[in-house]
């Protein structure tokens, strides 16, 4: 016996049986070792040794040398014993890691300019205050150096798309806020609105991080716009609410201490968190697309041969719709404001297209984990929803139907819509986007509007136009208290303003009749916003 | 919201171990490498009940690994929730769990060095793997591989006839185990059985009574302490057929789960309302190189207590019951076993009681005991019910007779 295993044995029975003066040659039970303890012995000898040592037949006689001499037997013969399992490698700080199958999508994007616009994200806020600046800065460099994220250079090693975190004394340099006053401007919030569509236009490159940018405008006394942008593939819509948040704990630290405190913990960045899919999820999307999804046409203008990414937004409140009504409605049918919103949004696609298979992007949070909650990064999976709409049923069933597909599509959320644009191998149209042409999203209770009585700041979140429309035509629902806001954006290329404000009336004409008409049927909405259709047409071609 | 107990890398070791040695994971796509386990191992996704039914035995057990090697036992659910599910387990990894288990009460930790120990099992005939509920069985027919003999009972408790009822005292003592492993409603019905019939319990024993199956409400523990306090250490268990001994209550009362031998996680409900603070356990095993779980989800509810008096490391919890079990009121709260538990308390008019949520948001709240109650403490029971109810369609009713479930347990909280 090795003098090894000798020694890790006497140590695991002194641990586990409690006898400090074993005899080896004598019966461990008639020294003391109670079954339990033995049977945790034989636990804690598998666990060390990958041995099971069976003492079934010889328990009352069992002695250390028995034991001791099996063990060797055994894992003689198992040839030195099972090798333990290789663990999965832990990411080291600084290396090089592969992009997620979420964040690819944008990484092809970069070939082609007007796309890569179109993704840059971003929000903006109206401050008034005394807003100091310098503590700005400050809390700008916290913010990176606690979100790795925003600090990953993007590049390729050996044809492998990947990104590495860059250290933060590398990247601090680089890091402004552009400040910029306005406020003897004639019409400042004018010339913030163009500024703003500029920086939207930011080609960032993606080796050279940051990617994002930080704009602060002064537009009057004690009034500023900060807006911020940054190219979709470092973080999703989510993390403006974490920046925010941590934005303004940090303005607060830094402007009562003065210096700032301890830097905290970097927030772990784990780009794949979003995409471990399995292959149920994988069966489930391809089965839905075994036939190609169907091109919808809203506009009767003839689509660009490239597609267009030049676009606006319209922002209008739904007042012809009561919240209360909907959330009777939604109650009823037993389904969320989502499902409830998203299927007035596929009536309108079906009734203005005249198609009754129709494929809506709808976005993801996949953020089911609290450990991403707080972590800037790109989750977000826009999901190709179908949906096919008969005419003879009961609108209500058919909402309720929509919700069940959406449940669905979330329950495999995880599944990148970008693996399955490759995988369905799609023809190639450059005029159209692979998978659906419309998104439609819906939001509760998500836009700032704060007063900080201790900061002496009011804090207000705004739209600004950024020129860029990644759809045909976007809606964004969004819900505060009782009121619901639509954001339509739209290509320019295919809708004018007025054009989209009739869309976004047929929307709310559609959630009317929905609250008015408890047996409508499916044609019967469809009909209803086509008689409005048929006027609206003449009135444009006149 | 999410909270964790235990030892996290061992956790992502035998993730590791599961995705690489268990086919039913290695279908699944690979573990993706990750910065740590912290951000790898949350997104592993959970298994249940049913991916372990469908994939037994060659899809769960760990390669090279037969349920016919040494110190295998095989277990079977009772199947109340469900299909039956039969788990493997090692016995030494059982033995471990319950040792470290046992740790966590001092008045029992003596059974870790007790030679041998001689377990009878009384509870719904369905947990075990013998047919105890057949009148013509012998002790013989009744002992488990492990030595654990369990005792003659009808699946419907309250109509086992006198001679069954009078076998299973007697084989309580003349096994001379040392650890009744008892469901408390079976274990109350006994020691009133055999007050009422004048057969005495041999107090002079060194006995450990662990209760388990059932939720022990406080009426039956009052019960119980009738016949125990004093002289037999009473502690809940909480246990799985898919994994023993999960966890077990401290001198204080308070249920300790097992962190040494599990990763626990904790997933907060979603709920509206504040005072529904509750966890659902997740347990990833730890060290089975048989039949690895990875995060499995319990289906059973908690609230988590924060640190006990005992002082024993292990996460304190206060089980709640199973989610099937679970009420849901109109305004979106849960009333839960354990909730419902706390407001009845024990007075002495209350044996056993049950509460049936029927369609139509009305509630029938049945009781039995050998009292009748004041008017004014039955008044004062169904003012507070209807408060944790939000309801006044609420029946009170005093019966004589439940009807068990057909696996043989007993559901405090009934929907139908």
């Amino acid at each position: 016996m090795s003098t090894d295993t000798a020694q890790r044995l006497a140590t695991l029975c002194k641990e586990i049986l409690r006898i400090d003066h074993i005899r080896p040659d004598a019966s461990l039970v008639l020294q003391g070792a109670s079954s339990m303890r033995l049977m945790q012995l034989v636990a804690r000898l598998y666990e060390d040794f990958d041995v099971i040592v069976d003492l079934s037949e010889v328990m009352g006689e069992v002695t250390l040398d028995w034991i001791a001499a099996t063990v060797e037997e055994r894992r003689a013969a198992d040839g030195g014993g099972a090798p333990a399992p290789a663990e999965e490698p832990m990411r080291q700080e600084g290396e090089a890691v592969p992009l997620s199958e979420l964040q690819l999508a944008f990484w092809e994007m970069r070939r082609y300019a007007p796309a890569m616009s179109a993704y840059n994200e971003g929000v903006s806020h109206l401050v008034k205050g005394d807003l100091d600046l310098a503590v700005c800065q400050k809390v700008l460099v916290e913010l990176v150096a606690l979100q790795p994220a925003l600090r990953n250079a993007y590049f390729e090693v050996d044809g492998v798309a990947v990104q590495r975190e860059v250290p933060m004394a590398e990247i601090e340099p680089s890091l402004k806020l552009e400040v910029t006053d306005l406020s003897g401007h004639a019409d400042p919030m004018a010339e913030v609105a163009a500024q703003h569509r500029a920086m939207y236009a930011t080609r960032f490159d993606l080796s050279a991080p940051p990617c994002f940018r930080v704009a602060v405008w002064k537009v009057g006394e004690r009034r500023w716009v900060v807006s911020w942008v940054v190219y979709h593939i470092v973080t999703d819509w989510w993390a403006v609410d974490v920046l925010r948040r941590s934005a303004a704990k940090l303005y607060r630290a830094l402007m009562a201490a003065g210096v700032p405190q301890a830097r905290p913990v970097a927030v772990p960045q784990d780009p794949h968190a979003g995409t471990r899919f399995t292959a149920e999820d994988e069966a489930w999307w391809l089965e839905k697309f075994q036939t190609p999804p169907r091109a919808l046409t809203l506009s009767p203008r003839p689509r660009p041969l490239i597609k267009s990414y030049a676009g606006e937004m319209y922002l209008q409140e739904l007042k012809g719709v009561s919240v209360s009504r909907l959330e009777g409605l939604r109650e009823r049918l037993n389904v969320t404001m989502s499902s409830l919103t998203y299927a007035a949004f596929s009536l309108l696609l079906t009734a203005l297209s005249g198609e009754d298979d129709v494929t809506v992007g709808v976005p993801f949070l996949n953020r089911q984990h609290a450990d991403v909650q707080d972590t800037v990064g790109l989750f977000v999976n826009s999901l190709p929803v179908r949906m096919k709409a008969e005419h003879g049923v009961a609108a209500a069933d058919y909402i309720r139907a929509c919700h069940g597909e959406l449940l669905e599509a979330f329950r495999h959320g995880r599944y990148p819509s970008f693996r399955l644009m490759r995988q369905l191998k799609l023809p190639t149209r450059f005029n159209r986007a692979p998978l659906y042409d419309h998104l439609f999203s819906y939001y509760e209770n998500t836009v700032v509007d704060v007063v900080s009585e201790e900061m002496k700041l009011a804090v207000t979140e705004i739209e600004l136009p950024r020129g860029t429309s990644k759809y045909d035509l976007s809606l964004f629902v969004t819900r505060t208290g009782d009121r619901l806001d639509c954001k339509a954006e739209y290509t320019t290329a295919l809708f004018s303003q007025e054009e989209v404000a009739t869309i976004v009336s047929h929307y709310q004409v559609i959630l009317e009749r929905l609250l008015g008409d408890a047996t409508v049927t499916v044609g019967g909405v469809l009909d209803t916003v086509r008689a409005r259709v048929q006027p609206s047409l003449s009135q444009q071609q006149a | 919201m999410h909270k964790a107990f235990g030892n996290l890398d061992a956790a992502w070791k035998e993730a590791s171990f599961a995705y690489k040695s268990v086919p039913f994971f290695r279908s699944r796509p690979a573990l993706t490498p990750a910065a740590s386990p912290a951000a790898g191992f949350l997104d592993i996704p959970m298994t249940s009940k049913p991916d372990y039914r469908k994939n037994f035995p060659a899809g769960v057990l760990a390669d090279g690994r037969s349920v016919n090697d040494p110190y295998v036992q095989r277990y079977q659910s009772s199947g109340t929730s469900g299909d039956r599910l039969v788990s493997v387990i090692h016995a030494f990894k059982l033995a471990d769990r319950m040792a470290n288990c046992l740790s966590v009460n001092k008045s029992l930790s003596f059974l870790l060095d007790e030679p041998k120990i001689r377990m009878c099992r009384y509870a719904a005939p369905n947990c075990s793997d013998v047919e105890c509920s057949n009148p013509n069985t012998s002790m013989e027919d009744r002992i488990l591989q492990d030595g654990t003999l369990v005792l003659p009972v009808y699946h419907d408790l309250l109509t086992t006839p006198e001679p069954m009822l009078k076998r299973a005292f007697e084989e309580l003592h003349s096994y001379e185990p040392n650890v009744w492993y008892v469901d408390p409603m079976h274990l109350s019905v006994l020691i009133k059985k055999a007050r009422a019939s004048g057969w005495k319990f041999d107090m002079n024993r060194k006995v450990s009574v662990l209760l388990t199956y059932t939720f022990a409400t406080q009426a039956l523990l009052r019960q119980l302490a009738t016949l125990c306090e004093g002289h037999f250490p009473v502690a809940s268990v909480m246990a799985m057929s898919e994994f023993g001994f999960v966890g077990l209550a401290c001198e204080e009362g308070n249920l300790h789960l097992n962190d040494k031998d599990y990763y626990l996680e904790f997933i907060q409900m979603e709920a509206p309302d504040d005072r529904d603070d509750l966890w659902e356990l997740v347990i990833t095993s730890v060290g089975d190189r048989l039949c690895p779980h990875i995060r499995y989800r319990t289906n059973d509810i908690y609230r988590l207590l924060g640190k006990c008096k005992c002082g024993s490391t292990m996460p304190a919890v206060a089980f709640q019951g199973r989610m099937k079990d679970l009420v849901r009121l109109p305004s979106g709260r849960y009333v839960t076993p354990g909730e419902l538990d706390a407001l009845v308390g024990a007075p002495k008019w209350i044996d056993i009681f049950q509460l049936t949520f029927q369609k139509g948001g009305h509630f029938v709240f049945r009781y039995s005991g050998e009292t009748e109650p004041a008017a004014d403490e039955l008044a004062t029971l169904r003012s507070k019910l209807e408060d944790l109810l939000e309801s006044k369609a609420l029946r009170m009713e005093a019966v004589q007779y439940f009807p068990f479930e057909r696996g043989g347990k007993f559901q405090l909280v009934r929907t139908g």
